[in-house]
């Protein structure tokens, strides 16, 4: 039987605790700080972060979820395309505990997330044509391989600024000297030119707010458990990915927020705030270095170093 | 029977009856903790939103997929509806509208050198505990009833997959007698579509000294110390066959049907793994 999404949700906030493999793993947010999600009738994906690079982790929601999966990854891999991400299969990845205290554990689907931005960023940024030749040359590529993607649509491609490379692949097919995905890459050509009509008087205004929302920031980091740390004139603070302000841009320096607290400096020191911009660790150290994966802190006074736990706690003397 | 595909077309309910009486302010161990059984009812029911919320959820946003009823049951013999505004049963779709109220719950967990550290951990929620008053389990049942049987009446309904009810309580009734506990769950399992009967499911929260717990129980498993667990497994529904796989891999593969459609101390979020929620749009051969 498959886990049930909260089990998902709640491991991809204790990441150290709840993988077997992707204990590093920083999980997309949204504003309120729950991991994002997608689901499809059999899978629930997130976005993370992930030894430097994107990646989507699936989770099966059924226990049939997996058996086209487990015919179609191997078969990917043999085929060794270089427009196919890496696609695989963790076994035993996900370790929780159910209600009668027995540990389990469970299957979850690895994808490669490439560096670009979605199709529907692509159609504002790019010509019309660009975007056509490059559907083509993808169609192209499909009918060589004698690959069928089965559920092609806008969704499941990723734009690289150069090329369109598909996504979730789960129920492709080898083998056949047909376009089966014709139909689908017709739509998607509709859509370049219905994009077209439709934003020709206001392409460059929509570009540039889809482009860059977070706007009016001296430097913006990234998102982290629904908080983007930014720098502005009065120093740093963090934003909610609409861009409203959550912790006023206060510090002197601020880093990103992991396992719900961040490192901050102030005129007096530095200390450990919590997602409220609440201190835990006064403002007054030389030094507080948060290790979210120990829940611990070390934190230096006057060239003495304590250790403080995850509540603010001092576990050890300064020495 | 009970194999048809949960869809917008094809929508399914699920009625969720919630006790908030006042034995539930009493402490009992769940999940390994010491927390009130209010607590422990109010975290298994929203789990159970968040599981059926986020299960019709796709990237066009939640689909109605089925009816949702929460049904309080407590105070001076008061079942109300806990749906915003009063409303007895909404669109999964209009439900998640309603943004919940965010929750910082701090838990424990063991390093591997045996140390204890903490994590924050964000939780929905949408329901609150509450403990105060009676336990009126029957007139919250017959309310249940009612709902389903004008649910199943609808003629979009008919070929449907049934109303799963949900019981989230301690066990004890106030406003009736065995006997009429188990009348009013027999004419909840009676009703139906043309796909099967409408399911009863009671997730009983109890103090149990020895930290049981069971997870559709078995013939051979039918609890034994506490009458409260008796009646609430003789009042569930027998699990359709179609679901003994599913539920002998999660029990492993002693165990043998049927099962019961009940847990004890434990939540029986997992049984909506089982169903097929959402029609498969892809391409296939």
């Amino acid at each position: 039987m498959a886990a049930p999404l909260s089990v998902f949700v709640r491991a991809l906030q204790m990441p150290r605790e709840s993988f077997a493999t992707l204990f590093e793993l920083r999980a997309a947010t949204d504003p309120f700080g729950l991991p994002r999600t997608v689901r499809t009738t059999r899978l629930a994906e997130a976005t993370i972060d992930w030894r430097g690079a994107q990646w989507l982790v699936a989770l099966p929601l059924s226990a049939s979820a997996l058996s086209r999966i487990e015919r179609t990854a191997p078969a990917l891999a043999r085929l060794n395309a270089p427009w196919l991400a890496e696609y695989r299969i963790l076994r035993d990845e996900l370790l929780w505990e159910d209600d009668m205290g027995r540990p389990r554990r469970h299957d979850l689907l690895l994808h490669r997330l490439p560096s670009g931005t979605d199709f529907a960023e692509a159609l504002l940024r790019e010509r019309p044509g660009r975007l056509h030749a490059a559907l083509d040359a993808l169609e192209a590529e499909f009918v060589r391989a004698g690959f069928v993607h089965n559920n092609l649509k806008a969704q499941n491609l990723r734009w690289t600024g150069a090329q369109f490379l598909p996504l979730r692949y789960h129920d492709a097919t080898l083998g056949t000297s047909r376009d089966r995905d014709a139909e689908a890459f017709r739509a998607l050509h509709r859509l370049v030119d219905e994009a077209t009509a439709a934003t020709t008087e206001v392409h460059d205004i929509a570009a540039a707010y889809d482009a860059s929302p977070l706007t009016g920031h001296l430097w913006v980091s990234r998102t982290f458990e629904g908080l983007v740390c930014v720098e502005d004139q009065t120093g740093y603070g963090y934003v909610d990915t609409q861009n409203r302000p959550v912790i006023a841009t206060q510090f002197r320096w601020a880093g990103d927020f992991r396992e719900g607290r961040a490192e901050v400096e102030t005129d007096e020191g530095m200390g450990l705030i919590d997602r409220e911009g609440r201190y835990v660790i006064e403002p007054r150290y030389e030094i507080v270095d948060y290790d979210a994966a120990r829940s611990l802190v070390r934190v230096r006074r006057r060239g003495k170093w304590a250790t403080f736990d995850y509540l603010g706690r001092r576990l050890t003397p300064f020495e | 029977m009970y194999t048809r595909s949960i869809t917008r077309t094809h929508r399914t309910a699920f009625l969720v009856a919630i006790d908030g009486s006042g034995s539930m302010a009493e402490e009992i161990r769940f999940r390994g903790r010491s927390t009130t059984k209010a607590e422990a009812v109010a975290a298994v029911a929203n789990e159970l939103l968040f599981e059926l919320i986020e299960r019709a959820r796709r990237d066009d946003g939640v689909r109605d997929y089925y009816d949702i009823a929460l049904v309080g049951y407590g105070g001076d013999d008061e079942v109300r509806s806990l749906l915003p505004g009063g409303e007895e049963l909404l669109s999964v779709a209009r439900l998640a509208e309603r943004q919940p109220v965010l929750r910082t719950e701090t838990v424990e967990h063991r390093l591997p050198d045996g140390r204890i550290a903490l994590r924050e951990i964000t939780t929905p929620c949408w329901i609150g505990p509450r403990a105060a008053g009676q336990t009126p389990m029957c007139e919250a049942l017959r309310r249940c009833r009612d709902l389903a049987a004008a649910w199943c009446a609808r003629r979009e309904n008919a070929q449907s997959f049934p109303p799963v009810v949900f019981n989230i309580t301690d066990g004890e009734a106030t406003d009736c007698d065995d006997g009429e506990l188990r009348a009013v769950a027999a004419q909840i399992r009676a009703l139906g579509t043309a796909d099967g009967n409408v399911l009863l499911v009671n997730i009983h929260l109890a103090a149990d000294e020895q930290g049981r717990t069971a997870f559709f129980p078995a013939a051979d498993e039918r609890p034994d110390g506490n009458r409260h667990a008796r009646l609430l497994y003789d009042c569930a529904s027998e699990m359709p066959a179609v679901f003994d796989e599913a539920i002998r891999a999660e029990k492993g593969p002693g165990a043998l049907p049927p099962f019961r459609g009940m847990s004890y101390n434990a939540s029986a979020a997992q049984l909506l793994t089982m169903l097929n929620i959402g029609s498969i749009s892809i391409k296939t051969e």
